[in-house]
């Protein structure tokens, strides 16, 4: 057995298994040659630790994504098919799963219920009615948009995000809310939708002074470059003292650290 | 239907018996989550992307052949919804290939690589190595190390000879374990 035929069947030994004869041919090989015998020692422990890594199990929710896009195909929706679902199987698909969400759904149903029945019977008043109803209807969307950003998958957190944006001009809670999902969210996505949903309150104080405190908090290469062209483009001044602190840190990746050099010339 | 072959299986979800897709989802949704995640390095993205196999298994259903064989096409599916993330995710590939490789503490060089090497952080630097090595060949070891596949079957999904299969493996772990030494801060040997 040559070298390049040990490699072979080293490979082997890891996938398929060696036959006792085989086996007794790659050791007598790598007993006499030392560089065959190091390369295969190295790379049998790399493969038995490729085998230690461990792999976290899927979730149930994939097994209910999976039988939602199973039934949404069954009737069409995917290909572009006539066949239409049924009303209720239309509104069961509609009717979010979350518990928070479900209720605040239901409490503005029946804020909408009581409003328009008011309205039908005091229609002197339709403006401030109206007006009474977008309040209500803003207040569930900030609920739902609050609660959606404490829950644990991040797909929902997204979707908090999402509802918030919808909320222009957002208040106080849900900036907040924001703040904290950019600067604590272990979920680089999430800290950047949050970040574009901030962004578009960009001229608002607070927010200034939180992406502001961002900067100096975010380890995430893409949130960092995020920020630093939000403060270029913002000519945000203020930020220089934070990206300055930001060029300090020791392992700043290079992209980061360009970007960073660019921006303190353009700010200051 | 419990008992039925993949392949066959595969043969009624293509006439248009879409319950034995989920005969077909019970049976490998978790190997392709483990692909994925092994290869992402991420749960969430592993299971969205295994979710997509499974779409594009029901959109493209009329693609499989009558006598093809049901685990290398799911696989090429897999590889291709992977692709297609990888091209969507483009503008962040380049900040990871900036990482410095010797972002982790030096290990004490006095270890050996003997075959009880890799404990602990050992194998937190391995994952990180894994996820550093070129996609191809991440792919490659992924498949062949956790799927449980034959040569044959890993030749027909990367589409090469199955003595090929060997070759570029053993490159694949060279390179590894290249990568896995300069990030551990000690030498092979």
């Amino acid at each position: 057995m040559n070298c390049d035929q040990a490699k072979e069947r080293m490979v082997d030994r890891w996938i398929a298994g060696l036959d006792e004869a085989q086996r007794i041919e790659l050791d007598r090989h790598i007993g006499t040659c030392p560089h065959c015998r190091e390369e295969h020692e190295t790379l049998l422990a790399l493969w038995n630790g490729l085998g230690g890594l461990p792999v976290e199990e899927p979730g149930r929710a994939m097994r209910a994504g999976f039988h939602r896009m199973l039934e949404a195909y069954r009737l069409g929706a995917a290909s572009g098919q006539v066949a239409r679902p049924s009303a209720w199987e239309w509104l069961k698909d509609l009717w979010p799963r979350q518990p928070l969400v479900q209720f605040a759904l239901a409490a503005a149903a029946l804020v909408c219920g009581v409003l328009a029945g008011h309205l039908y019977t005091a229609r002197g008043h339709d403006r401030e009615q109206i007006a009474a109803l977008n309040s209500e209807m803003r207040q569930m969307r900030q609920l739902a948009a609050l609660s959606l950003l404490q829950q644990q998958s991040a797909s929902d957190r997204l979707r908090g995000v999402s509802y918030s944006v919808r909320l222009q001009p957002a208040d106080d809670e849900v900036l907040a809310a924001l703040l904290a999902a950019l600067n604590h969210d272990p979920n680089v996505n999430v800290r950047l939708a949050a970040f574009d949903a901030l962004r578009q309150s960009g001229t608002r104080n607070p927010v200034r002074q939180g992406l502001r405190e961002a900067l100096r908090r975010q380890d995430s290469p893409l949130v960092q470059i995020a920020l630093i062209d939000w403060a270029v483009e913002a000519r945000d001044t203020a930020s220089a003292a934070a990206l300055r602190q930001l060029q300090r840190e020791p392992e700043l990746n290079p992209a980061v650290s360009s970007r960073l050099a660019r921006a303190l010339s353009q700010l200051e | 239907m419990a008992a039925a072959h993949d392949d066959e299986l595969m043969n009624r979800v293509r006439e248009g018996d879409t319950d034995s897709l989920a005969h077909l989802f019970e049976r490998h949704h978790r190997s392709l989550y483990r692909f994925f995640y092994q290869l992402c390095g991420s749960g969430g993205l592993a299971e969205d992307l295994t979710q997509e196999v499974f779409f594009r298994m029901l959109k493209f259903r009329a693609t499989f052949q009558k006598d093809a064989r049901f685990t290398p096409w799911m696989y090429q599916i897999a590889r291709n919804v992977h692709v297609d993330h990888v091209r969507r995710k483009q503008a962040e590939v380049p900040l990871y290939q900036e990482h410095s490789e010797r972002e982790f503490d030096p290990l004490d060089p006095g270890l050996g690589p003997e075959l009880n090497l890799l404990r602990g952080a050992d194998l937190a630097i391995l994952r990180k190595a894994l996820q550093r090595l070129p996609a191809e060949r991440r792919e490659l070891l992924v498949l062949s190390r956790w799927q449980n596949l034959r040569y044959d079957e890993i030749a027909a999904i990367v589409q090469c000879e199955p003595g090929a299969v060997k070759t570029r493996v053993f490159r694949a772990m060279r390179q590894l374990s290249d990568i896995f030494f300069r990030m551990s801060g000690r030498k092979a040997s």
